[in-house]
């Protein structure tokens, strides 16, 4: 018998090594056939696709079912770069338009014709005196102010955590937008695309929302001051995270970066950061009247970092408490020294 | 080749064979465990998205739009196992004049953050089962007509025809009910987000309201009143609203905790305000869980950290008064909490901390950072002081405290 192996062994002829050839190539393609049968092309998409498009639901429509990358284009203005304005008052109108003439005038960034898209916080649906959310008049002003600097459209989104339809309505930004002509866009299946950062650990081909972007020629960044149970704060940077869809609760676990990465991503033409009244406690929800405290403060600005770390100190902080800003910093997204911009300080 | 050189090759090559063969069942079984080992993320949309169309395929129920005469969940224990059945309109008995304003929702550990964001990590570590939540509105016909004509996104970007209705200046009431699974659960995430200035209220032992929202504990679920407006009115209803909430649920209200009325009531701040349970990770130490703690203002002098001569009676008549934080945990056994006031004392010590004599038998005192601890043990009770500047105003708590546990004991 042992023989009769070792001879299988030596003795192979020809006919034999052809045999064998033929027998382990079938076998390959045997097993790369199965790998095939059994490979989900649409991964867990397919399960979400498949079900109801009337369906309202947000998650299925973040997921996206197109892999294809796409860049979010820069709409910041070179030569607008580092300008930032801390105008001090109880008027959300009053300070915006201020903080605009502080900056040298809205038609330093809205041109006539432009197709201007307004991203708001609209996360919660809460009411709008929890200031959790981007105010009404604030987005109303904004609004008016566009359309009076020669803009052709007007456009207002954001991708919410609890249902789009009743945090736009209930917060008052549906209705802010509306009565002055903006359009709402609410987040659906197909408005998101995969996007990845460069270099990036977190946001790799990942569903962005894409198709509010469309035609668009300026982006501004609406958010309020709160404080943040993860982060230490939620303002302009993180208003970022609004733009997301997927399951993207899981970057809590890293949220400094994620932060960061987003920081990286979205290169708005102005932020608006208001601190009238900022969320001090238990936020980024909140919830009570008492967890507000009237700062008083709207900061405007081009230079995002610069913006959030002058916020950080309506809410007893230094950048050094928030890691993601100093990582944006250190990323080249802005500067934590706010000062260093020579800010236009005005109180009313 | 030689027939022993030909045997060796040809075991060395079953040796070989019989590795990858081996091998290759290992990345089998691998790969199948893994099938039943999913990313978290994706389940849990798994589990919303059955929710939603739940939701969505309820009975009137565009965008969750629901008449004022359904029913509510008679499941006084659990909330979220009732949501799963269509007749369920409504998380708790209603009173009048107020009716459903959306349909109820219903989040579990891992949904919870597509709720409240990140303050979910609070919840999570407590101890957090199930979050129902609903809003309700005062009942009027017309409001109900233009809620669900806007409830319907456009399909396109063009939607300048849609009508708009501003609901956000009207008065409507979002109730969160929390199942926390235990009392001291409740109890640690109620305790963590008390609002300062806020008003008590007694519809259980733990209650507040603000200007705009009411919040308390019953039992294992801690619960969370918010109306869009402050106003007399919204108060009213939000207090009516948890009264019965407590009135449906009377089996729940003997569930007291114990260790907060251990601390002793002279100088503790606002009365029994300042109590607190931290969960988990409690002062940096992460075996501290489970730790009640209490702030109290006594009088007293500052410069005496280190003055062990220093006359009691200095406590008592001093002008100025200082601040200081009380701790209480029951352990499983007094062995246990012996040996985690020894750790804990030990864990000072290596973050620069110097042990000194505190002059009370059992107690041990360390000086970290210009402030003193003291630490003991009483039976299954672990207790101290902390952020103290003085030492014998720590030394008169301390005393205070180990005199109510060693009489519990």
């Amino acid at each position: 018998m042992e023989n009769s192996n070792y001879k299988n062994i030596t003795d192979v002829n020809r006919r034999e090594f052809l045999k064998r050839s033929v027998r382990t190539g079938a076998a390959l393609a045997a097993v790369g056939a199965a790998g095939y049968i059994f490979h989900d092309t649409e991964g867990f998409n397919a399960e979400f696709n498949s079900k109801d498009s009337n369906a309202n639901n947000s998650d299925k429509a973040s997921l996206g079912k197109n892999s294809k990358i796409w860049t979010l284009p820069d709409f910041s203005i070179p030569e607008q770069a580092g300008k930032i304005a801390i105008i001090q008052g109880a008027d959300r109108v009053k300070t915006l338009e201020a903080a605009l003439r502080a900056l040298g005038g809205v038609e330093n960034f809205i041109k006539s014709g432009d197709t201007v898209l307004i991203k708001v916080n609209a996360a919660f649906a809460v009411s709008p005196i929890l200031s959790a959310t981007t105010h009404p008049d604030l987005l109303s002003a904004m609004v008016k102010i566009c359309y009076t600097a020669g803009a052709a459209k007007v456009r207002v989104t954001d991708n919410p955590i609890n249902d789009p339809a009743s945090c736009f309505m209930l917060t008052g930004i549906e209705a802010a937008a509306r009565q002055n002509g903006a359009d709402l866009i609410l987040p659906r299946d197909q408005f998101f695309e995969n996007l990845t950062v460069d270099n990036a650990r977190l946001i790799r081909d990942w569903p962005v929302l894409k198709t509010p972007f469309d035609g668009v020629t300026k982006l501004i960044s609406m958010a309020p001051v709160k404080d943040h149970h993860r982060s230490g704060a939620s303002m302009i940077l993180k208003n970022g995270y609004g733009l997301l869809g997927g399951r993207r609760n899981i970057f809590h676990q890293d949220i400094h970066t994620i932060i960061t990465e987003l920081a990286r991503m979205v290169k708005s033409t102005l932020v608006i950061l208001d601190g009238t009244n900022t969320m001090m406690t238990n936020g980024p929800t909140g919830g009570s009247l008492s967890d507000l405290k009237p700062t008083h403060t709207l900061i405007a600005g081009t230079d995002p970092v610069a913006v959030d770390s002058f916020g950080a100190t309506l809410l007893g902080k230094t950048a050094r408490d928030l890691p993601h800003l100093i990582q944006s910093a250190a990323a080249g997204v802005g500067t934590v020294d706010y000062l260093s911009l020579k800010p236009a300080m005005i109180t009313l | 080749m030689t027939q022993s050189n030909l045997k060796e090759s040809y075991s060395k090559s079953s040796i070989i064979g019989v590795s990858i063969i081996v091998l290759l069942i290992v990345i089998a079984v691998f790969i199948f465990r893994e099938q039943f080992n999913f990313n978290p993320a994706v389940t849990a949309l798994s589990e919303k998205v059955a929710l939603s169309e739940s939701n969505l395929n309820g009975p009137d129920s565009s965008f969750g739009m629901l008449g004022g005469s359904g029913q509510y969940s008679e499941n006084t224990d659990s909330l979220s196992q009732d949501l799963k059945s269509e007749e369920i309109t409504s998380v708790i008995r209603l009173i009048k004049p107020l009716v459903p304003l959306t349909a109820p929702e219903s989040f579990n550990a891992e949904t919870l953050s597509d709720k409240i964001n990140g303050k979910a990590e609070l919840y999570l570590p407590a101890g957090f089962k199930s979050l129902v939540c609903q809003r309700f509105k005062i009942s009027t016909n017309s409001d109900s007509k233009k809620f669900s004509e806007i409830s319907e996104p456009s399909s396109n970007l063009d939607n300048s025809s849609h009508q708009t209705v501003d609901f956000s200046d009207k008065l409507w009431i979002e109730v969160f009910v929390y199942d926390m699974t235990l009392p001291e659960n409740a109890f640690a995430v109620f305790s963590r987000q008390r609002r300062e200035g806020s008003i008590p209220v007694l519809i259980t032992q733990y209650a507040y309201q603000t200007e705009n929202a009411l919040f308390f504990v019953h039992g294992h679920f801690y619960v969370e009143m918010i109306a869009s407006e402050p106003s007399e009115n919204g108060v009213k209803l939000m207090t009516e609203l948890g009264k019965t909430f407590i009135e449906d649920r009377p089996a729940l209200a003997s569930k007291k905790m114990e260790v907060p009325d251990l601390f002793p009531v002279k100088g503790l701040d606002l009365d029994k305000e300042s109590i607190t349970l931290i969960s988990s990770d409690a002062f940096g130490f992460d075996r501290f869980d489970n730790i009640y703690t209490a702030i109290y203002t006594l009088k007293g002098s500052k410069t005496n950290k280190n003055d062990s001569t220093a006359n009691k009676t200095d406590i008592n008549s001093s002008n100025s008064s200082t601040t200081i934080t009380a701790f209480i945990s029951k352990r499983d056994s007094s062995e246990k909490a012996a040996k985690l006031v020894s750790e804990y004392a030990e864990f000072l010590v290596n973050f620069g901390g110097n042990k000194t004599d505190s002059g009370i038998d059992g107690v041990y005192a360390i000086e970290i950072m210009d402030t003193i601890e003291l630490i003991f043990c009483s039976g299954q009770y672990i207790a101290g002081v902390r952020d103290s500047e003085s030492l014998e105003i720590s030394k008169h708590l301390v005393r205070n405290i180990k005199s109510r546990l060693d009489g519990v004991n």
